[in-house]
This record gives structure tokens, C-alpha cells and sequence, in this order.
């Protein structure tokens, strides 16, 4: 017969248990974090790549669209060439290889080039940096909002399905969905400001009045808050349809699941079931989603930026994809894909954290 | 892997050919001297006076930089403090147009050590891309002053700067701003869909957005608005790949001019905007009486729209319709794309109404759209069988330049037929004959068009051109693009002068009639009004430089009437009259040197 160890024995073994346990944690804790790094710094190595050789592969090249521009103007073409010349100084010395390698050089440096044609000569870097601010703060906000009305949304729909409310709902955001975001900003300019006038112009362009000065002021703050609630609620309005669709279906399918009868059974209120067990379940797959999106904010959003006059990075990357400036194409695409690698870590995370079961996956394995 | 790819691998993609040399700045004497003298006391926004000097320095700036002016120019004085002297190895129209009228100029306050060196370089005979003229031009990029010191009434400065909006403000002692009564010009950031808003809401006077046939059509319906529909001296015409079979017979291309209905595709791509061509000279209209004699314009086929001559045509060259298709000589459907522009939206929709005239005339053709990106390329490499691209680019004063455009290389390559090696373009014969049967080139014909300062001479060389094009087409000319700017007539700005002033009939882009009535006071603040003049044009909203001679020079990014404000011309030219006429300048005197 095996003899039980005693309580010292019992608290030794604990101990022990506990150690291991979590010498185990850190293990695969180094584990983990060693293959996220490895995973980010090979994916971002990939996506560097392919951007340097597929904006070359772009048809037209950055002088043709400078003079074709200059040309549009009225200039002739004796005039338009003396002015690329000039201004542009563009020459793309060295073979293709000696210039991957000079930009992969530069860039671990910290270096993304000068601006070719946009702004020649401007180094990129803080080209982006200076817009990222407004760029992450409004489609970070409106992206944050628009998800979290949204899985409210849907999971009232879903809780509620087959009711008045449920068509409602589903109904109202598939319509809006529908609509292209472009069509509500321009319709949302002309009827609130000028057929309207509900809402002055000057609200609806920029991000802040020309006559207060940027900086942690009261009317700057008061002036951007003013500035950015028609372009916000677009923003959250044409993003919400898909936050709430999602959301319904993910939490139909957990209505009927086992669990969810069983807190019904164990005598639960409607709203914890709703809340902490079909909601929590349902939200899961839509984290990821929304950790990815957020990664994308530092590219902004064109829409907003073009329709309202605020100068973010949306508009800079539309403007250096429409005149070919390779730099910034290359730079707004690399930050982007870091930062969408840093969403996704930070969402394996939270679904580690949400969801105990690959928790425990990980552990087992 | 297209062109550019190739060159960027080889680290070939430089700028294009002829656009400048090391060894920039004439070569041999001095054939020809342009003498301008200017208007006394005009004084910069600092308070200095405007001297012949601030060109001179502007000139050597250029020099440095790379400006294609230099291949003519030897030198570039000041006479005395008005008077300054352009001496060079060559003369024609557009040379004259580049002293006259096109380069401006940055103060001597502000950049005279930079004019001084740049100067010593010249005359020390560096080549311009030598390491001191490189040390120059990055000692010219690391300048940044927080103002641009201008000339003309209105001045741009640090603080009225903002990504919405700009304000210029009054240079009291600069061109004309005694009689111009406006105290400020505000200038709105903006796109056609970010200027319409403003436009319909009276915060605009002026705008030279493109706005759509459904915009004028609300611009329309406001009493407050008028729209100026003036010459844009451009538009497109249907071109044809003359590699390809049957697009390298004249009677072909022939038969497709009687067969489109120009007025029809000029309405439907641009409404009230769009004027089909007449003459088929193959430049504008407007210029065609100036150019081409009675004789001459009598002489040319108009092309109006003929099917029974168009089928004379083709059944001459062996083609035969079976039941509603027309076959060629080898018994094969007339079948081709018409390449087009999606982002020139009037292009994509001239393309499609063409290719339907064509198609209800027997033909089977679509249309497939490209992103204007791809011009260039598609252009050079006449990567397209059929493609609606521009038939006029007419810059005043002279139609060499639509000629130049599709005749030869043009911008982008579009017709080299002597190329021995790579593509050929359009491949339209460079050697052609004339009305009276002789043989001439069509390069040295365009050269010879353009020399000198003799203009009975070039008008002869002109209307040969004229003949070889309308009977050869190798474009075919669709319709001119008139502009559709705005106007507020009610809200701040009054004196307007009426449409039917000659001053329309100037090119929007090049000779703005607005900038010219502004600048010499026609155009008065309205009584009561708080005196500002508003306009909106796309400007360089963030990482500019108020330097003006560098690549982000927030000035530089400006289109006429603000540009003109800051740094009105010389001159300018006058459609209506043929000549230039004095602005900064008082006048110019062209000599021979013997």
C-alpha cells in the first residue's frame, strides 16, 4: 500500500510542483517570444522585399509623372524637363541588388530615404512620423468605437434574434454597410454644410482651426474635438455594419451551445448569459480581427483624410502611389507592416489571456 | 518586367534625354540679343527695389540647376538697373516665351551670395555637375527661410500657413498694389470635391478646380455663380498604332475620321465644355486663323461626318462590309481596343462613344481603360493598337507644340520611327510629302517652324504642317477642352469683365485671364465686404520649404492666378492680339547680332 506524504511532504512536493510549473511558464514564455520575433523579423524582411521590387514594377516611372503633370499645366515640354531637372535632381544610381542592399543598410540605421517627388529631398521618416499622431488618434478612435457598438450591437441582435429588434439592427447596419464610405463623407460635407447648414465648413476641414496653434492648449484640444466629430462618425458609422454582422453570427452560434444551457439551467440572469458566457465566447475571433486593424491605423484612412483636408498618412501614401515616390511608398508600407505585426502579437496575447484553453494547449504541448 | 524596372536594375533611369547636360550653357557666339526692360519702382516684400539684377542672379541660379534655357543662352546681364540682356546662340517663339513670360525669380536679399557663387561657377566654365555646383546646390537646399520674398502684391510667410488654408499677404511696395484693393488672398487646400462644398457655399470667388458636367450643373443653378468657358488649348484625339495593319493607311484612319461624330463625343464626354474640332489642323482652333491662311483653312478637309465616304474609303483599299461587319482585304473582321485613360474621365468617354460610332458603322472595337500612370509607357512603347490620348497641347503662342506631341518623341516618346533599336512609338513615316508633291522631314519641318524670330517664315513651314496632317491623320483630333471655372460674382469680388472680353480667349493654365484682370485692378473688393479674395488650388500642405528655387518650394506648388500674385510676370501673352504684353516689364526689343 503507498504511504501518503505528510503535510511537509505535501507542501515540499507543491512547492516543487510549482517551481517546475513555472520554470515550464518561463520556458515557453522564451519559446514564444523568441518565435514572435523571429516571426516578425522574417515577415518583415519579406514585406521590405517584395515593396522595393513591386513599386519599381509600378507602370510609369516617377520623372514621366512629374513632366505628364507639369504638361497637364500648360507647360511645354521643353519647360517641363528643365523643371524635373531642376527640381527633381532624380537619379537612381547603382545596380538593382547595390540598391537593395544600400536600403536595407539604411534602413537598420533607421534611415528611410529622402522623398523623390512629393517633397524632394524631405527625409521620409519624419514625413510619417509628424502625420501618424492625427492619423492613429482618428481612425484609432473611431475604429475603437466602431468595434466596440458594434459587438454590443450584435450581440444584442443575436441575443434577441428573430425580434422586431434583431431586423432592426442586422437590417439597419447591412444597409449602411452597403453604402461606400466615400459617398457618406462627400453626402455628410454637402448636406450638413451646405444645403443644410447644420454644420459649418470650416468644421469639416482639417483637423483643427487655422487660428488656434497646435499643442496641448484648450483650443487646440476644444478645436480638434469640434473637427473631429463628423469625420469620426463617419468613420464609425460605415465601419460598424461589419463589427456588427460579425458579431450576430459569432454569437448565434453560441446561443445554442452546451454551456449556455447550462447557465440557463444553473438560473443565471439573461444578462450575465449574454454578457459574460455567449459574448465573451463570441468576441474571440473578432479580436484579432480588430488587433489587425488597429496595426493598419498608422496607414490611416484615405477616405477621411481626402474628403475632410486632413493631412495624414492615408493621403501620403494615395499621393506617393499616384506620383510613384518610391521612398514613401516603401517607408509608410514597412511601418504599417511592423505595426500590424505588433497588433498581432499583442492580440496572440489577449487571446491567450482570453481564452484559457490555448493557454493550456500551449502548456500540454 | 516592364521599362522602368529594367532601368532602375541597370541604374539607368535618369532624367529623360535633352533635358540637360553637364556641359550646360551654350556653346559658339552670340546670334541673338533680347533686351527686356522693367517697370521702376516695384519693390520686393522686404523693401528692397526689383533691379535687373534679381534676374541675372535668378539666371545664374538656373544655370546651376539644370534649366534647358541654358543650352541657348550664353550670358545673362543687367544693362542697367531695368534693363536686362539675354544674349543666345538660337531665337524662336517658345525661347521668347521662356525670358518673357515663364522664369521668375527669387530677391538678391535672399539669395545674392548663392547668385554670386553660382555666377563665378559659370564664368570659371564648371559644368554643372561638377562637385563645386553640387556643394552650390546643397548649400541652396539647406537654406529655409521663413518667408518668400516676392515682387508681386501679395507675399507668402510662415504662420498664414495651414493644411487647410493659406493666407498671401499684401506687399504694399509690389507690382500694381496700389490699384489693387483687396487686402488679403486666401487661398483654400483643396481638390474638385473638397472646392465644391466651398464654392456652393460663397466662401470661393475663383476656382480652377475640373469639375464634373453634374458639378457645373449645381454651379449652374446658383445665382451667386458664373463659369468662365475659356480655350484650355487641349483635348483629345483617337491615335493608331501604325505598326499594325490596316492603322498604317492613311484612307483607313480617313474613313474612321468621317465615320466619328465629333460634336456627338464632344457633348457626351464634356458637355457644354467640350467644342469639336473644325479645321483637322491638327493644333487648336482658336489658333488656326493666326497661323493658316484663307487659302490654307479653305483647303482643309474638315471631315464632317460621312459614312458613304467612309465606305468609298475602305472599299477602295480592298476592305468589304458582309451583312453589318466591314472585313479587310484579307477577309477578317475590323476588329481593335481603344486604349483610354481612366483618370481623364472625358477621354475613357470620348473612347466609348467612338467605339460605338465605329461599331454601328461595322466595326467590332472596345475599349479597355489604363490608370494615367501608365501613359507614359504605353505611349513609348505603343503598347496600345488604338488609344484616345491629347491631339492638342498648344502652348501660346506657337502650334508647333501639338505637332511635336504626337508627331515626333513629344513628352513621352510617341512617334520615332527612325529608332534602330527598342520601339519605334506610333511609327508614323517621319518623311512625308507635300501639297506640291515635295519631299521634307517632319522633324526638321516642326525645327524649322519654330527658328528664329521671322514669322512669315514659320506661318509657311505651319501650314505645310497643317496639310501633311489633314490629309495623313495620324491622330485624329475629337474635340477642345473649354474650362468651366467659376466665378462669384455677388459675395466679395466685383468688376469682372464680361465673357465676351478678349482677355478669355487666354489659355486658363498659361496666360490666366483672372490673374490679369486681378493684377492690374480690374477685379475690385465689393462695398462692405471684408476685402480678401478667395480662391482653392491642391497645395503642398506639409514638409514644403519657403526657399522658391527648391524641389518642395510651397511656391513652386502653386498654379496660376496664386502663383502670379507672389511672382507675376514679365509679360504676358495676349491670345487675342498675338503678342506679348507688358506686366512687370515695361517692354522687350529682339536684335540679330550680325
Amino acid at each position: 500500500m503507498t504511504q501518503l506524504p505528510n503535510t511537509a511532504e505535501q507542501s515540499l512536493l507543491t512547492e516543487s510542483y510549482l517551481k517546475a510549473a513555472r520554470r515550464r511558464s518561463r520556458v515557453i514564455l522564451l519559446r514564444q517570444t523568441f518565435s514572435i520575433l523571429l516571426r516578425m523579423t522574417l515577415m518583415l524582411w519579406l514585406v521590405a522585399t517584395i515593396t522595393f521590387i513591386v513599386v519599381r514594377a509600378l507602370p510609369g516611372n516617377p520623372v514621366d509623372l512629374y513632366i505628364q503633370d507639369l504638361a497637364a499645366s500648360g507647360m511645354s515640354p521643353e519647360e517641363a524637363r528643365s523643371k524635373a531637372s531642376a527640381v527633381l535632381r532624380y537619379n537612381v544610381e547603382g545596380s538593382f541588388l547595390e540598391q537593395y542592399v544600400q536600403y536595407f543598410r539604411n534602413v537598420l540605421r533607421g534611415d528611410l530615404g529622402v522623398s523623390s517627388i512629393l517633397s524632394p529631398n524631405s527625409p521620409v521618416l519624419p514625413m510619417i512620423v509628424s502625420r501618424l499622431p492625427w492619423t492613429i488618434l482618428s481612425v484609432g478612435i473611431a475604429l475603437t468605437l466602431s468595434f466596440l457598438i458594434g459587438v454590443r450591437l450584435g450581440l444584442i441582435a443575436a441575443t434577441r434574434r428573430h425580434t422586431w429588434m434583431d431586423h432592426l439592427i442586422s437590417n439597419t447596419w447591412a444597409a449602411i454597410d452597403s453604402v461606400p464610405a466615400v459617398l457618406l463623407a462627400v453626402l455628410s460635407v454637402l448636406l450638413l454644410g451646405v444645403v443644410w447648414k447644420v454644420v459649418p465648413l470650416e468644421l469639416m476641414r482639417g483637423a483643427y482651426s487655422p487660428d488656434v496653434m497646435p499643442g496641448f492648449n484648450w483650443a487646440f484640444v476644444k478645436s480638434a474635438a469640434l473637427h473631429y466629430i463628423v469625420p469620426g462618425s463617419v468613420y464609425t458609422l460605415t465601419s460598424l455594419g461589419g463589427w456588427v454582422l460579425a458579431m450576430r453570427s459569432n454569437a448565434m452560434s453560441a446561443v445554442s451551445d452546451d454551456y449556455v444551457h447550462v447557465a440557463r439551467a444553473r438560473g443565471l440572469s439573461e444578462e450575465r448569459i449574454r454578457d459574460a458566457y455567449i459574448g465573451k465566447n463570441a468576441i474571440l475571433p473578432l479580436v484579432t480581427g480588430f488587433a489587425i486593424a488597429l496595426g493598419f491605423t498608422v496607414s490611416g484612412s484615405v477616405l477621411i483624410e481626402k474628403v475632410f483636408v486632413t493631412p495624414g498618412v492615408g493621403q501620403l501614401l494615395a499621393d506617393a502611389i499616384a506620383r510613384r515616390d518610391y521612398p514613401i511608398m516603401q517607408g509608410i508600407v514597412l511601418i504599417t507592416t511592423f505595426a500590424v505585426l505588433i497588433a498581432t502579437a499583442v492580440a496572440d496575447a489577449m487571446y491567450t489571456w482570453l481564452d484559457p484553453r490555448i493557454r493550456l494547449g500551449d502548456e500540454a504541448s | 518586367m516592364n521599362k522602368v524596372l529594367m532601368s532602375v536594375m541597370t541604374g539607368a533611369l535618369t532624367l529623360a534625354a535633352g533635358t540637360s547636360s553637364p556641359a550646360l550653357a551654350a556653346t559658339g557666339p552670340a546670334k541673338y540679343s533680347v533686351t527686356v526692360t522693367l517697370n521702376k519702382n516695384i519693390k520686393w516684400s522686404d523693401g528692397t527695389p526689383l533691379t535687373a539684377q534679381d534676374f541675372v542672379g535668378g539666371y545664374d541660379m538656373i544655370w546651376a540647376q539644370g534649366y534647358g534655357i541654358w543650352n541657348q543662352l550664353t550670358d545673362v546681364r543687367a544693362k542697367d538697373s531695368q534693363t536686362i540682356e539675354f544674349l543666345l546662340t538660337d531665337f524662336s517663339p517658345t525661347i521668347l516665351r521662356q525670358l518673357v513670360r515663364s522664369n521668375q525669380t527669387g530677391s538678391w536679399s535672399q539669395y545674392g551670395p548663392l547668385y554670386t557663387q553660382a555666377r563665378k561657377l559659370r564664368l570659371d566654365g564648371a559644368k554643372t555637375d561638377s562637385a563645386e555646383v553640387k556643394t552650390l546646390l546643397n548649400d541652396l537646399e539647406k537654406y529655409k527661410p521663413n518667408t518668400t520674398v516676392s515682387y508681386g502684391p501679395y507675399y507668402l510667410t510662415a504662420g498664414k500657413v495651414n493644411p487647410t488654408q493659406l493666407e498671401l499677404v499684401k506687399n504694399l511696395g509690389g507690382f500694381n498694389a496700389s490699384k489693387i484693393g483687396f487686402d488679403r488672398v486666401v487661398v483654400y487646400y483643396g481638390e474638385t470635391q473638397q472646392v465644391l462644398p466651398l464654392l456652393l457655399s460663397g466662401q470661393i470667388d475663383y476656382s480652377v478646380a475640373a469639375f464634373t458636367p453634374t458639378d457645373v450643373k449645381a454651379i449652374e443653378r446658383n445665382p451667386d455663380l458664373n463659369l468662365i468657358r475659356s480655350p484650355l488649348s487641349v483635348g483629345p484625339a483617337l491615335w493608331f498604332n501604325q505598326n499594325l495593319k490596316p492603322f498604317d493607311r492613311k484612307e483607313f484612319r480617313q474613313a474612321v475620321a468621317y465615320v466619328i461624330n465629333r460634336q456627338d463625343t464632344a457633348q457626351i464626354a464634356l458637355g457644354t465644355a467640350g467644342k469639336p474640332i473644325k479645321y483637322m489642323a491638327g493644333f487648336s482652333d482658336l489658333l488656326v486663323p493666326g497661323w493658316l491662311n484663307a487659302a490654307t483653312r479653305n483647303g482643309l478637309n474638315e471631315y464632317k461626318t460621312d459614312a458613304t465616304k467612309a465606305a468609298a474609303l475602305l472599299t477602295g483599299i480592298g476592305f468589304k462590309k458582309q451583312g453589318n461587319t466591314w472585313v479587310d482585304n484579307t477577309g477578317k473582321p475590323v476588329k481593335f481596343e481603344i486604349t483610354a485613360p481612366a483618370d481623364f474621365v472625358d477621354f475613357l468617354a470620348a473612347a466609348q462613344a467612338v467605339s460605338q460610332q465605329l461599331n454601328s458603322f461595322g466595326f467590332q472595337t472596345t475599349v479597355r481603360s489604363i490608370s494615367a500612370q501608365e501613359r507614359p509607357t504605353t505611349i513609348d512603347q505603343a503598347r496600345y493598337q488604338a488609344l484616345m490620348d491629347f491631339g492638342l497641347i498648344s502652348t501660346p503662342s506657337h502650334p508647333s507644340t501639338s505637332y511635336g506631341y504626337y508627331m515626333t518623341e513629344g513628352f513621352f516618346g510617341s512617334n520615332k520611327p527612325d529608332a534602330t533599336s527598342g520601339s519605334k512609338g506610333m511609327n508614323w513615316p517621319l518623311t512625308q510629302k507635300t501639297k506640291a508633291g515635295a519631299t521634307v522631314n517632319i522633324r526638321a519641318l516642326i525645327q524649322q517652324s519654330l527658328a528664329g524670330d521671322d514669322l512669315a517664315a514659320q506661318k509657311t513651314r505651319v501650314q505645310t504642317l497643317a496639310q501633311i496632317f489633314n490629309d495623313q491623320l495620324p491622330v485624329i483630333p475629337i474635340f477642345e477642352r473649354y474650362t468651366t471655372d467659376p466665378i462669384n460674382t455677388k459675395a466679395r469680388v466685383t468688376g469682372w469683365l464680361p465673357f465676351t472680353n478678349a482677355v478669355y480667349k487666354n489659355n486658363q493654365g498659361s496666360d490666366n485671364y483672372v490673374a490679369i484682370q486681378f493684377l492690374n485692378g480690374t477685379l475690385k473688393p465689393i462695398a462692405g465686404s471684408d476685402k480678401s479674395f478667395r480662391t482653392a488650388l491642391p497645395y503642398q500642405q506639409q514638409d514644403y520649404s519657403f526657399n522658391f528655387f527648391t524641389g518642395n518650394s510651397l511656391q513652386q506648388t502653386f498654379s496660376s492666378p496664386v502663383y502670379h500674385m507672389s511672382f507675376p510676370p514679365l509679360m504676358w501673352y495676349s491670345e487675342a492680339q498675338q503678342k506679348y504684353i507688358p506686366a512687370v516689364a515695361q517692354k522687350y526689343t529682339v536684335t540679330e547680332l550680325k
